[in-house]
């Protein structure tokens, strides 16, 4: 039982694919994790029980007739609760969404099931993937605190040992934020390199399905089944240059976070990569005010009708978000793109140098209690910027909770980020995961 | 509300809080006086920007192709 919660996608695909392993064992021992973890930590929305177990029985009857759907034939993935799959209610922890309307499949569930994934159900989601009421999702490594969010179902489903992946969003910090804070990897890729269709939005400009997994190998068999282009071939790892982002990204960020992330580069300086430090421009004093004028405006519009239709049930603290992002003026909405396009110019030269960027995941480890899910501060740059970024566990902070290095690549370059992922955590491992 | 000469956060706010009262009455926005803070404290730093005439905005998957052409 240990064994099977341990194995990461990529393996976990592999041993079904060899016949090693049995789907139906595998759902099955997944379903009875989460009947021992779930009322503890609340990852999830909904559980397709019957669905999922069928799946897996006309799965292994295909494995063993040497028939495989795809590189995921027979592994249960999570989704989080604002894409639509079929046969499942999509909530999005809101209760002006309707549990008995019928969806077909997203983009993104289309495509895992394409690919032979067992969709095993909802995971929970903070009120539309936005900045209302959080979930009573908890942290497995500490269920006095938050798993993180918006996408905090799905990164404590990966991290809780429910689910070897799940699919996630970032507008902000959203799905990268719980993989860090849950001990797992995770990427926001480029924008736009995963389909949105069947997505709830929060902000179409900087709306980003992610992945939140085991281990950096399985960003890469994810990516390649969702995204637009097969990875490339990994560079060798003795030559990459990772650029260090101290200014903003370093000095607001914790004195143990600092410490922490500081060791890890050591250790990945004393395998033969090139660490430097890499000044920002100027100009990105001004990420947050710019994102946060898009994805207020954008956040305002899509919920509008449901703001006149369904104000009664809608909760309070979403309700009040989108009246008084309502209120942004069109002309700073428009200069808010304008200044986004010309702070991604000026942000492309750092790349000039350095393969990728390194920073921490977060400021902090996972904040004490469920209301807050975290600060999101250094991940917001890359959801506006639409750069992909992946985040690895470095480490242990002071309390014991998971503390991850985020690596950011140039727009469509996915792939280097993800192996240079896969490079950093060869040299850094991988954290056990909670009992 | 203009945007040059750029606006102080404290004129955002005016301007944000009196069209809140406007619009969604006077409790809600009392209400999202926070959220109200936070907007014009981003009006503020966009204001002050400088953008090139040339520069047109973009929208969704216009950047990337922007970007990579």
């Amino acid at each position: 039982m240990t064994e099977l919660l341990d194995l990461s996608t990529s393996d976990m695909a592999s041993q079904i694919a060899s016949r090693q392993l049995d789907p139906v064992d595998v759902v099955t021992g997944l379903l009875e994790r989460i009947d021992q973890r779930e009322p503890r930590v609340h990852a999830w929305a909904y559980v397709d029980r019957a669905v999922a177990l069928a799946d897996a029985k006309a799965m292994a009857l295909e494995a063993q007739s040497g028939t495989l759907r795809g590189p995921l034939h027979g592994v249960p993935i999570g989704i989080k609760d604002v894409f639509h799959a079929r046969g499942m209610p999509t909530l999005a922890n809101s209760k002006t969404m309707d549990p008995s309307a019928i969806y077909e499949d997203s983009g993104v569930v289309a495509a895992l099931r394409q690919a032979g994934a067992i969709i095993l159900g909802k995971c929970e989601t903070v009120e539309f993937a936005g900045m209302g009421i959080p979930p009573q999702t908890r942290n497995p490594w500490n269920t006095q605190h938050t798993g993180g969010g918006s996408s905090s179902g799905s990164g404590v489903a990966v991290g809780g040992r429910m689910v070897p992946a799940a699919i996630g969003t970032q507008t902000g910090g959203s799905n990268l934020r719980p993989a860090a804070y849950n001990g797992v990897a995770g990427l926001k890729p480029s924008y736009g390199a995963f389909a949105r269709t069947g997505l709830l939005p929060v902000s179409w400009s900087l709306d980003h399905p992610g992945l939140i997994a085991r281990s950096a190998d399985d960003l890469d068999l994810l990516f390649r089944i969702l995204g637009p282009t097969s990875a490339a071939t990994p560079e060798s790892p003795a030559n990459w240059r990772f650029g260090i982002l101290r200014d903003f990204f370093f000095e607001t960020s914790a004195a143990n976070t600092v410490a922490v992330v500081g060791v890890a580069l050591d250790r990945l300086g004393g395998a033969g990569v090139q660490l430097a430090d890499t000044p920002l421009p100027a100009l990105f004093s001004a990420h947050a005010a710019i994102h946060h004028l898009m994805m207020s405006t954008e956040m305002a519009v899509y919920h509008a009708p449901r703001m006149d239709r369904h104000a009664d049930t809608m909760s309070e603290r979403h309700l009040t978000l989108a009246q008084a992002f309502s209120l942004v003026p069109a002309g700073y909405y428009l200069q808010a793109l304008r200044a986004r396009r010309i702070l991604r110019d000026a942000m492309l030269p750092l790349f000039a140098e350095h393969h990728v960027l390194v920073m921490p995941t977060t400021p902090a480890p996972a904040p004490e209690g469920i209301e807050s899910t975290g600060n999101a501060s250094l991940l917001t740059p890359w959801s506006l910027l639409g750069f992909p970024a992946a985040t690895i566990p470095c480490g242990l902070a002071d309390n014991g909770l998971p503390l991850g290095l985020q690596i950011v690549g140039p727009p469509g370059r996915d792939d280097l980020v993800i192996q240079a992922a896969i490079a950093a955590e060869r040299v850094l491992g991988r954290l056990d995961l909670p009992a | 509300m203009r945007i040059k000469p750029a606006v102080s956060p404290e004129e955002a706010y005016r301007y944000l809080s009196q069209n809140a009262v406007m619009v969604w009455g006077e409790a809600a926005a009392t209400r999202m006086e926070p959220q109200l803070q936070s907007i014009s404290s981003a009006m503020a730093v966009v204001s002050a920007l400088e953008i090139p005439d040339e520069i047109e905005p973009l929208f969704g998957e216009d950047i990337d192709r922007a970007v990579r052409s």
